[in-house]
């Protein structure tokens, strides 16, 4: 029986005022009553569509068709209107504001004669027609991430939605949460809501998808039924070129009598949250090595690496830095040593308002003062220029003011600043988030060469392939605690996936 | 040698291809300027004053206000040091709005210290101090107790306002002149300096020196580095491994000192005593503010913008003589020229306007 | 005069001296509600003051004045609501800018008017409530009738109706609010002009209901001590009731004990307090709010996205 789309995107381009073409072209049904998964990579155009069909971003060209009606949004609230939802991965919720506050917020905006009573029944309602309970008069902020992501669906539903759009909902998610979800998603496509999931994890889009579309550089790739489809040509249609393998010559296996260069004894570290609290952390770097931290972001990989830094102080424990405990010292003094840091967020790194050589010297200041508390700008100079050549920074002159330039420039200059100083310990997060792959490479490589000269990496990121290619041992983190430790090749996919969730 | 002659390519550098921004940032200024005189002439004209009044009342201001170069330069000195007092905090992302009361005690302490030890250079160090401490109080109040401190800065100002009206009639007059104190010995005011073609009051040698003391702190050590990154980005400065409660706490004792310093030189180089209506110390605090914001914020800017203002002040003061007109209609365009500054999104408008035009 | 006629006295002062800072007070907390800081409510207070000192003089309506008074807060608060949310500029300056040409427009004003710079003639003033208690008379103003009541209603408003929570939620997050299809910008718009409104009550009653003419020293920074009551209630208009009785009280009983000082007997050393010293009482006031607010700063929690321009993507 073939039914009519509920919602048709015909045509879809969009053009950014500074010639970035996110979208090309693209096409897309969604049918009453199933999963559509949508595939594709950081920068594929995923999110950008969905927000052309929640009234968000206005295309440049092409039609959007609700029941085969043409339909032009000026807002979300237009979108709202005909029924879609959208949840982005980063909750529209009122930490402050009670669950019911929450839902009656949304619930004012869609039908303002509604009072909050008759908002609370209907959410009860849905509740236990749903099969869960959520504690309604609980301020959003105390509750678990996995709880507030069902508040954002809840919320959602009660307001009356046909489409649900959920954007990567399982990065925030441990295991068990994701299981969960997976069932309340097939319990609302019994009840004919239809559900757009977008993902770039494969395994996610076989499991729980009817129908796949993945879209790579603004393009449709690839379009079919889940369960005709498998991983490995899913992931070639996302990613359409193979990687290069890595120059690995030179990653000689560390020995046990090479150099330890930073113990960590036993360190607890109290964290934004319960689950990221360190709670006994024992850790041993050494020198040419690189170790990798593979866990879901909010597991205490920020807080370890902070700890280190001297961010954060632990509350017990000791850290030792060329067998000398630096626990009790500052930040600058741990610069002064050799341990360099590259945070995960270029808004902390980085200072949008100066320009490419001040960024240069946040973290340089220690080599580039005088003692009289001057800073020596000839040689600041000599050092911007060459963070810029060497890291391929396309800039007119270290004077251009950093928020200027692209994500991928930005992330280079918090990256080279680091490697240009060969410190003996650099802690990377995130070293090649929003880069293109080519420069992710490049980044890669370096990672690589300063390994070989022996300098020693911690290396954090949610991009498992980069772990295991960069790392020669791995270390799982879960609740604040690492949960399994080894080399890559002692690892099996599926025991990092229990490792990170805690079942191991 | 050789570093002198890569000094100045760098400034040079520097120079050029911050040519646009200097440009655009003239632009806006000049437009509100201009924006400014509009309106109050608009403004003055829906009052029911005659429309010839506003021309030549600006003609008067303009005219008389920069013509004698010694008076505007004295002038504008304690105005320069309390906007200065203003640019600090706000370059390390703080309001000091308390310059005000900073200038009180510092011209009290002046005074006091040159009452008593007869030395200028005693009586400058004790201004600066006061001024600065009052500036800490502020920056405590702020850091420990999360005290609001445009708040606290505005309780501090009228509450000092009031005890140094009191300090002053009660402990400071002069005998045979009541309503003013006693006069600043000789050997501790400050001297004027002829150079020919200009005759400077001292004053004006120690407001410039703050400010060109305070661009290089600001822009060549790292204190004043770890300063503006603080303010422009607070987990930034963590990352770098600055510590930015102390700086902050550092930024408004800058501050206040040099509020205080202002108050030092009003008393010391220019009126020589005080009165107990407090007319001679009143509002330079705020003015500072406005100049700071005239100055967009950059050291020398400051002096340049309130030389300006100190001459549209003066020119007010002579269209009261001239042409019977309140000089309040000099606050009227600064208050106003003040507003426009605040509106960033419209400068942004002008600029893509005219990016477009180009293309 | 007994010790209960000298308390009934300071019942009235502190009422009337609470007046306007609850209605600065309670139209700020409105606004910061809804994410906006507008520190030039003492101009605003001082503009309004002087055009109810115009209307009355030349209509004789108190009523009339009051109406124009809220008129002219709301159109400046729309003002400041449009500079800081449609065009994003930063609040303090705005505010600080409103400060500064109020004083400004104000003498201008006056001098073309009544060739005058301190201040107006006398006009005509709305009738208090005379209530005897004993010996005493206890004087209590309309307007803080109205005060009281709006504070009241503001809190309901604000607590227990839906647009209390999407007025609140532009000031608590307003991308989610946006989000979640509340208008922020027109919020704000409208949030900062209600504030203004209540402030020109404030203005007017300076003029209409206590002091009977346009001073410009009138206003002595009455809008501050409000900015800072706002904190101090933590944003809750039944507390701010409380906290401007108190400011209200600081302002009455160094009002009274300067007086007091003239009457009573004094040591040979604190005469003073009768001259140059009655500057210390007018301090007062200042120190004691200073003091209070530091004292329960640290407990105090506010709208988190107060006072940072709201940039929609």
């Amino acid at each position: 029986m073939v039914k009519e789309p509920l919602v048709r995107l015909e045509n879809i381009s969009k053009i950014y005022p500074d010639g970035v073409k996110a979208l090309d072209n693209v096409s897309l049904e969604v049918y009453p009553g199933e999963i559509l998964g949508l595939l594709g990579e950081n920068g594929a155009g995923k999110t950008t569509l969905m927000r052309i069909l929640y009234g968000e971003i206005k295309p440049s060209s092409g039609k959007i068709y609700i029941r085969n009606r043409e339909v032009v949004f000026h807002g979300p609230w237009d979108a709202l209107k005909h029924g879609i939802r959208m949840i982005y991965q980063h909750f529209s919720l009122i930490d402050e504001f009670t669950v019911i506050e929450n839902m009656h917020l949304f619930m004012s905006t869609i039908n303002r004669k509604v009072t909050i009573d008759e908002t609370r029944r209907k959410a009860e309602e849905l509740l236990k027609t749903l099969g869960f309970q959520i504690p309604l008069d609980e301020p959003v902020g105390r509750l678990p991430i996995g709880v507030q992501q069902k508040v954002e669906i809840v919320k959602s539903l009660v307001t009356g939605a046909e489409v649900l759009i959920l954007d990567e909902p399982t990065s925030v998610l441990n295991p068990i949460e994701i299981e969960e979800l997976f069932r309340l998603i097939r319990t609302l496509r019994e009840k004919h809501v239809s559900i757009i999931f977008i993902s770039h994890k494969l395994r996610e889009i076989k499991e729980l998808t009817n129908r796949v579309v993945v879209l790579r550089k603004g393009r449709i790739a690839g379009e079919a039924e889940t369960a005709n489809i498998d991983e490995s040509t899913l992931a070639k249609m996302m990613i359409g070129e193979e990687l290069h393998m890595l120059n690995q010559a030179g990653k000689t296996s560390v020995n046990n009598r090479s150099k330890e260069i930073l113990v960590l004894e036993n360190v607890q570290v109290k964290g934004d949250k319960e689950q990221s609290t360190l709670k006994g952390i024992s850790l041993k770097i050494h020198c040419g090595e690189v170790v990798g931290v593979v866990g879901i972001q909010g597991n205490g990989q920020k807080e370890l690496a902070e700890a280190i830094i001297g961010l954060r102080k632990p509350i017990k424990g000791r850290i030792l830095f060329e067998d000398e405990d630096i626990t009790g010292l500052s930040v600058e003094e741990r610069l002064k040593k050799g341990i360099s840091f590259i945070p995960e967020s270029r808004k902390i790194g980085l200072v949008g308002e100066m320009d490419v050589s001040a960024n240069v010297l946040l973290t340089n200041h220690v080599f580039l003062t005088n003692r009289f508390g001057i800073i020596m700008t000839r040689e600041l100079e000599n050092l911007s220029v060459k963070v810029m050549k060497d890291y391929e920074v396309l800039a007119a002159s270290p004077r251009v003011l950093v928020k200027h330039l692209s994500g991928g420039n930005q992330q280079k200059i918090m990256t080279g600043r680091e490697l240009v100083k060969n410190p003996k310990l650099l802690i990377a997060m995130e070293p090649t988030q929003g880069l293109d792959v080519k420069s992710a490479q490049q980044i890669r490589q370096l990672l690589l060469d300063h390994r070989s000269k022996g300098g020693a990496v911690l290396l954090i990121s949610s991009d498992l392939e980069e772990l295991l290619l960069l790392s020669d041992r791995l270390v799982v983190m879960f609740n604040g605690r690492i949960t399994a430790e080894g080399t890559p090749n002692e690892f099996t996919v599926e025991k990092i996936g229990l490792c990170m969730g805690g079942s191991c | 040698m050789n570093g002198k002659v890569h000094v100045m390519r760098k400034l040079l550098e520097n120079f050029t291809s911050r040519k646009r921004e200097y440009g655009l940032a003239l632009l806006e200024i000049s437009l509100s300027i201009l924006l400014s005189l509009t309106i109050t002439a608009g403004i003055m004209i829906l009052m029911g004053y005659p429309s010839e009044l506003s021309l030549a009342a600006y003609t008067v201001i303009f005219a008389k206000g920069f013509d004698n170069a010694s008076y505007l330069f004295s002038r504008a000195s304690p105005l320069i040091l309390t906007a200065l007092a203003f640019l600090y905090p706000a370059l390390t992302g703080m309001f000091n709005i308390g310059g005000e009361g900073q200038l009180y005690v510092g011209a009290i302490a002046s005074l006091v210290t040159a009452l008593y030890t007869g030395s200028s250079l005693l009586a400058l160090i004790a201004g600066g101090l006061a001024g600065a401490a009052l500036g800490m109080v502020l920056a405590l109040l702020r850091v420990y107790r999360n005290v609001n401190e445009v708040v606290a800065a505005i309780m501090i100002n009228w509450a000092l306002f009031n005890i140094s009206m009191f300090v002053i009639a009660t402990y400071l007059t002069d005998p045979s002149i009541p309503h003013l104190t006693k006069q600043v010995p000789d050997s501790a005011k400050l001297p004027v300096v002829d150079l020919g073609i200009i005759r400077l009051n001292t004053s004006f040698l120690v407001a410039l020196a703050s400010a060109i003391g305070g661009a290089y702190l600001f822009y060549r050590t790292k204190l004043g580095f770890a300063m503006r990154v603080s303010g422009l980005n607070p987990n930034a400065s963590l990352i770098a491994g600055f510590e930015n409660k102390k700086l902050m706490l550092t930024s408004f004792a800058l501050g206040g000192g040099m509020a205080g310093l202002g108050g030092s030189i009003l008393v010391l180089g220019i009126v020589h005593r005080l009165d107990t209506m407090m007319m001679s110390l009143y509002g330079y605090g705020f003015l500072g503010i406005g100049a700071s914001l005239l100055g967009r914020n950059n050291p020398v800017g400051v002096v340049v913008s309130s030389i300006f203002l100190s001459g549209l002040l003066i020119g007010g003061q002579w269209i009261e003589t001239r042409l019977g007109l309140p000089h309040q209609v000099a606050d009227l365009i600064i208050g106003i020229i003040v507003i426009s500054l605040a509106i960033p999104f419209a400068y942004h408008y002008m600029k893509t306007f005219f990016r477009v035009r180009r293309k | 005069m007994t010790p209960i006629d000298d308390v009934i006295t300071l019942l009235s002062l502190s009422l009337t001296s609470m007046t306007p800072l609850l209605l600065a007070s309670t139209g700020e907390i409105l606004t910061e509600k809804s994410g906006v800081v507008n520190i030039g409510l003492e101009g605003i207070m001082i503009l309004t003051a002087l055009t109810s000192a115009i209307i009355t003089n030349y209509t004789g309506n108190p009523y009339l004045a009051l109406l124009v008074s809220s008129a002219v807060g709301l159109a400046i608060g729309m003002l400041m609501g449009y500079l800081s949310s449609y065009l994003h500029s930063n609040q303090i300056v705005v505010g600080t800018g409103i400060n500064m040409l109020a004083l400004g427009i104000a003498t201008l004003t006056l001098y073309r008017l009544w060739g005058e710079y301190g201040g107006s003639p006398s006009v005509g003033k709305l009738a208090d409530l005379q209530l005897p208690i004993g010996n005493a008379i206890l004087t209590l103003k309309p307007i803080s009738v109205v005060a009281i009541g709006l504070a009241i209603a503001s809190w309901f408003l604000l607590e227990k109706t839906t647009w209390g929570l999407r007025i609140r939620a532009c000031g608590e997050n307003p991308h989610s609010a946006e989000a979640m299809g509340v208008n922020v910008y027109r919020t704000r718009l409208l949030l900062t002009g209600i504030g203004g409104a209540y402030t020109g009550i404030a203005g007017s009653f300076l003029v209409v209901n206590w002091v009977g003419f346009f001073s410009r020293e009138m206003t002595s920074g009455r809008g501050f001590v409000a900015l800072a009551n706002v904190s101090f209630s933590n944003w809750h208009p039944l507390t701010a009731i409380l906290g401007a009785f108190l400011f209200g009280f600081f302002e009455a009983f160094a009002t009274w004990l300067s007086l007091k000082v003239q009457q009573v007997i004094l040591p040979e050393y604190l005469t003073f307090l009768r001259t140059s010293g009655q500057s210390l009482f007018k301090a007062f006031p200042y120190l004691a709010t200073l003091v209070t607010v530091v004292v329960i700063m640290k407990k105090v929690k506010m709208p988190r996205a107060l006072g940072k321009p709201y940039i929609k993507e």
